[in-house]
């Protein structure tokens, strides 16, 4: 299991557009990929999951990644986020 | 005979149905909520029901695709989004582990993203709980084997009536095999009502206990635009509706005739009809009306709708944006008009007594010159892209105006010193929506490149009444002396200073008040995409003769319902 600190760095936050191209980049690997947020942590393959985190510009969480990909995974993924979601 | 009655709903999609009431019984969606199964054989059943789901959509999706549906499109590709999620599936499965039948476990994480969705300010996520909502119906549907009722026998004279309409029975309707509809549940947002509007069936959402109140085969009448429902009406009441019905469907048609037509007069002046725009969602309602331009393009929901401060390029984005989808058509985009009813900072309205009167448009932005400087920057370096124009709303004063033209060129000077492109003369022009304004409009000629009349302001303002305030709210109407003298010199003034002027409020779009503004010289109507069309062909009745001769006569009249029932008698 890996894991990382990331700050979302777009200002619409994880909106609907950035969570769903978030979750195709966490639903390429077969490791799980989970978020820590606020003491609660959601499915990253979810979108429903993720929507419902409504994590917001400048806020910290943590990528955990588990399973045979796990690095590669948590590379991308966290990667991701820190690029701005495509924003 | 049965007697007849009268009841309101709420009025979802235009046109007046008439017929006779073809009642689709709400399916009993009972079940058991403990198990009595094996875990398994539930797993299975719940599996294979989402297996169904997913087929169905499929083939939704392919005939969708046949059909002008872009709407149901995006509701499908909604709900099969929620097929494929695994959080769905995973929450499902632990909840039928833990003793629940599939029908109550997926029933309950149904339930539970519904609340959660609903409770969200954004209107992206409150959106989502419809979309859930009708995933969680569709899908017992499938669990409880219920089959979607049999709408076969529906012809041209049938009235649709239902406790609540599905949007996929929505999707299987034409406006060839249904006269409208009438549902008892639903709201004018849902799915289903956004499907009925775009297939341009007539429906009346909302009407209370209609179930009980009506019989298969009763005559009945709606009115998809107020809202009314009849049940049984006397003979004199379908003559006045079959004649309604016919007057409608003939003016559709004849609006149709004015799509991509220039707009003029019926002697040949040439006049202007611009759209009316609150979000980059109304572009293809824009490019679709054939305007020759926007009017408005309000940037305030920018900010509303945002979680944080709108940085100065992703403003720019959403600019550039527009202009390229307008080409080269001209585009008014109005710095933020925050404050009053629009707040990003409600705790700083609650402080003021009279926030109408308080901290609002050009003044909030004054104030704020930080965030009002990244708006003007990314307004400068988008106007590269199209043909755009700066508009500032609730101006007053002169040095309102001076001042942010001076931050105008403030902001060019930093763009410069970066070497960010941007475009150099862009025109300024102003909202003349207050009493001040309406009053020193030919002052205000002499700094602005245009002007733009805020109809339902400016009536608010000269008439010092609160629209949304029901005890004086009658006294904000553009038919009053006062409302139309004071339009009519903010025109004289435009004319005589030779800037363009327009109009964006709902007068322009009225009708009754088109003889009127076309004797005052208003050049540009700005409207709501939905009324470019019927603008058009209410412009083409008149020559700018016959409306000096409308002008001439209310200018003689006292009150406002002495305007108004002398402009129903001469319209056209």
């Amino acid at each position: 299991m890996v894991s990382k600190k990331v700050t979302i760095v777009n200002e619409q936050g994880m909106h609907m557009r950035p969570a769903s191209l978030f979750t195709q980049k966490a639903s390429e690997f077969s490791c799980s990929v989970r978020i820590n947020y606020n003491g609660t942590t959601y499915n990253a393959k979810s979108i429903m999951s993720l929507m419902t985190a409504c994590i917001k510009y400048g806020s910290d969480f943590e990528i955990i990644c588990d399973g045979p990909d796990e690095k590669e995974a948590l590379k991308v993924t966290s990667e991701f986020v820190e690029s701005g979601l495509g924003d | 005979m049965k007697k007849s009655s009268k009841h309101l709903g709420i009025a979802v999609s235009n046109g007046y149905g008439l017929g006779n009431a073809y009642i689709v019984n709400e399916p009993d969606l009972f079940f058991e909520e403990k198990r009595t199964t094996s875990k398994d054989a539930e797993i299975s059943r719940f599996s294979n029901a989402l297996n169904d789901f997913k087929k169905q959509i499929h083939d939704d999706l392919n005939e969708a695709e046949n059909l002008p549906l872009g709407d149901e499109i995006k509701i499908l590709e909604g709900q099969s989004a929620i097929a494929d999620d695994p959080s769905v599936y995973e929450d499902t499965l632990g909840l039928i582990s833990k003793g629940l039948t599939a029908e109550a476990a997926i029933g309950t994480i149904c339930d539970k993203y519904i609340s959660l969705f609903s409770q969200m300010e954004d209107k992206i996520f409150s959106q989502r709980a419809f979309d859930v909502k009708d995933f969680k119906t569709r899908i017992l549907h499938i669990l409880l084997s219920i089959t979607e009722p049999d709408i076969s026998a529906l012809n041209e004279k049938s009235v649709l009536i239902t406790k609540e309409l599905t949007p996929s029975l929505a999707g299987k309707l034409s406006n060839k095999n249904i006269a409208g509809v009438i549902t008892q549940a639903g709201g004018k947002n849902g799915h289903a009502a956004i499907i009925l509007r775009s297939l341009e069936i007539p429906a009346v959402f909302g009407v209370d206990d209609i179930i009980n109140k009506i019989a298969e085969n009763d005559y009945v009448i709606l009115d998809g635009g107020t809202g009314d429902v009849f049940i049984m009406p006397d003979a004199l009441t379908i003559n006045e509706y079959n004649e309604k019905k016919y007057l409608y469907l003939q003016e559709k048609e004849e609006y149709k005739k004015f799509a991509g037509k220039e707009t003029k007069t019926s002697d040949n002046v040439s006049l202007k009809i611009y759209c009316n725009m609150e979000s980059e969602v109304d572009v293809p309602a824009f490019i679709q009306s054939s305007a020759e331009g926007v009017g408005l393009f309000r940037t305030e929901f920018l900010y509303l709708n945002s979680s944080s401060p709108l940085s100065e390029d992703h403003q720019f984005e959403i600019y550039k944006r527009i202009l390229l989808a307008a080409k080269d058509k001209e585009v008014i985009i109005r710095t933020a008009d925050l404050g009053a009813d629009k707040s990003l900072d409600t705790a700083l309205t609650k402080k003021e007594n009279n926030p109408f009167m308080g901290q609002r448009g050009i003044r909030y932005s004054l104030n704020h010159k930080e965030m009002f400087k990244a708006q003007l920057k990314a307004l400068l370096r988008a106007g590269i892209y199209g043909n755009l124009k700066i508009m500032l709303p609730l101006i007053c004063t002169y040095d309102e105006v001076f001042e942010t033209k001076a931050l105008i060129l403030e902001c060019k000077n930093t763009l410069s010193s970066q070497n960010i492109p941007y475009k150099e003369d862009l025109s300024v022009g102003i909202m003349v929506e207050t009493a001040a304004a309406s009053v020193i409009s030919d002052i205000l000629s002499g700094i602005s490149d245009f002007f733009s009349i805020g109809s339902n302001d400016l009536a608010g303002y000269i008439m010092s009444a609160d629209r949304t305030n029901p005890y004086v709210s009658d006294l904000c109407s553009v038919y009053e002396p006062a409302v139309l003298r004071s339009i009519k010199n903010i025109i004289i003034n435009a004319k005589n200073a030779d800037i363009p002027v327009g109009m964006c409020g709902e007068a322009a779009g009225d009708p009754l008040l088109t003889p009127l503004l076309i004797a005052y010289g208003l050049e540009e109507f700005s409207v709501s995409p939905t009324k470019v069309l019927s603008l058009r062909a209410a412009i083409s009745k008149w020559s700018v003769n016959e409306a000096k001769e409308v002008e001439k006569m209310v200018s003689k009249l006292n009150t406002r319902d002495e305007v108004e029932k002398y402009l129903k008698s001469v319209k056209r």
